[in-house]
């Protein structure tokens, strides 16, 4: 009698554990199909976003394109035949026709190089056409040119050509990144840094203006300027840090994931 | 004085968790440190004074307490149920006050308090069924498969289930046939036991490796 009530409690006590087992295997089981599938819904979401982005910055660029080729095909043109008439005007009678002549002369001819340099810098084909670092000192030189600002530029490591794509990316936040120097930063220093690095390509624009704090930086982000750089930054698997100078001024930097250079 | 394997278990379960948790432990896991050492430490007293001192259950009664409060602590941390963990804090007031009736009126502080161990592993069973339900079905819990929280709810879970049976049956068997019951009851519990501290050398070593995976570059 008491072996038997041995034998049970040993039985019973096993079947108590195997049964422990067997939830926890059941847990462990649907825990992992529950991980799986918080995967699978992220990943998704991932795509969907990147697709998403993908067609929007794509929507823009063409209407970009659009932009430039008008400015270049229609605009260009009328200001050249403008031009073109003011050079077959009969000679003029006065001194102070001539000289307007000749102003609005040079007048148009700064329209049609503006108009031109604003085509190409606007077209993304001519952007990777040029390459990134042409275009990128060719922005500075037009701001240096204003006389209100002060370029640097400086390169380190070993340059390569990056995919397509991902040079006019760069390029539009860089230009972003510029055009907010201009209307908000009241700097009057500008440096461009290019980092060239085996796993990653580093662009960091640094201003000497009166800075950003970290509630603008908040706020800024809610913008449509940092927002959208923000995007294309994510787009190429990027990231974008703007990051507060040490003396004054902002830095805004751009990190580019290399997968597939193009040498 | 000889160590048994349970003894090593508890060792190496201790040196383990010292180790893996020394550095940036989280709030509930850290607690496992003075807990085993403390596990360790009865167990060691109780060993080198069962030859001079005759009656070593108080301490093992206490002990029972502190067991379920530890691991109730443990089972309430990691549900992300705020119900149950009020449902926790009542269950324990409950079981203090049963303990102090068995343990001062009931049974004693001379006899070992089984009425106190089998309601500790019934209650610490059902808390741990709760709690597997919980992390299963609930949207906002946030243990995965291969986490440490598995391996150590589980183990409770089956410890504690494992000495229900034999618990319950405690003095019955333990007066009518007291040879052949203890010689099975420490065959149940010697097993469970490095069940259990196997289990959470595991966990203290699945927590080091998830702390080091979530660090490293990706």
């Amino acid at each position: 009698m008491k072996i038997d009530l041995i034998w049970t409690i040993s039985m019973a006590t096993l079947v108590f554990v195997i049964q422990c087992f067997f939830i926890i295997a059941f847990t462990a089981t649907y825990l992992k199909r529950k991980t799986k599938h918080i995967h699978e819904m992220a990943s998704l979401k991932h795509t969907y976003q990147q697709e998403l982005l993908k067609t929007q910055l794509e929507i823009q660029e063409e209407t970009i394109k659009y932009i430039s080729e008008e400015i270049h095909d229609n605009i260009g043109q009328v200001l050249s035949l403008a031009k073109l008439h003011l050079n077959v005007l009969p000679p003029p009678v006065s001194a102070t026709d001539q000289n307007i002549i000749i102003e609005t002369k040079n007048l148009v001819s700064k329209a049609i190089n503006d108009l031109r340099n604003l085509s190409k810098s606007l077209h993304p084909d001519l952007i990777t056409q040029l390459g990134l670092e042409e275009n990128l000192k060719r922005e500075l030189d037009i701001l240096e040119k204003t006389g209100l600002y002060k370029t640097t530029y400086q390169v380190e490591g070993k340059q390569f050509r990056l995919p397509a794509e991902k040079q006019v990316i760069i390029f539009r936040i860089f230009q972003e990144g510029l055009n907010n120097i201009i209307k908000h930063a009241l700097a009057s220093k500008v440096e461009l840094h290019l980092l060239y690095e085996t796993a990653q390509f580093t662009l960091m624009l640094t201003d000497n203006g009166k800075g950003i704090d970290k509630p603008e930086i908040n706020n800024a982000l809610k913008g449509i300027g940092l927002t959208s750089m923000n995007h294309r930054a994510l787009m190429i698997g990027g990231t974008l840090q703007i990051i507060n100078g040490t003396k004054a001024g902002t830095i805004l930097k751009v990190t580019v994931p290399i997968n597939v250079a193009v040498d | 004085m000889t160590f048994h394997i349970v003894n090593w278990a508890e060792l190496v379960a201790s040196v383990v968790a010292t180790i893996c948790l020394i550095i940036k432990p989280s709030r509930l896991n850290k607690m496992f440190v003075p807990f085993l050492w403390l596990t360790l430490c009865v167990e060691i007293t109780g060993k080198l004074t069962s030859s001079i001192i005759e009656v070593k259950y108080p301490m093992y009664n206490i002990f029972i307490l502190v067991e379920f409060l530890f691991y109730i602590y443990y089972l309430s941390g990691i549900s992300p149920n705020i119900k149950i963990q009020k449902t926790f804090r009542w269950v324990v007031t409950c079981f203090i006050l049963l303990f102090l009736y068995n343990f001062l009126l009931l049974q004693g502080t001379i006899v070992y308090n089984t009425y106190t161990s089998s309601i500790s592993a019934l209650m610490l069973v059902i808390a741990c069924l709760i709690i597997l339900w919980n992390i299963s079905f609930n949207q906002n819990s946030n243990i995965q498969f291969y986490s440490s929280a598995l391996f150590f709810v589980g183990s409770i879970l089956v410890y504690n289930a494992g000495n229900l049976v034999p618990d319950s049956f405690f003095n019955y068997l333990g007066t009518k046939n007291p040879t052949a019951f203890v010689r099975l009851y420490l065959l149940i519990n010697y097993n469970l036991n490095v069940l259990l501290y196997g289990c959470f050398t595991v966990g203290f070593l699945v927590e080091l490796h998830s702390r080091n995976a979530n660090k490293s570059p990706r």
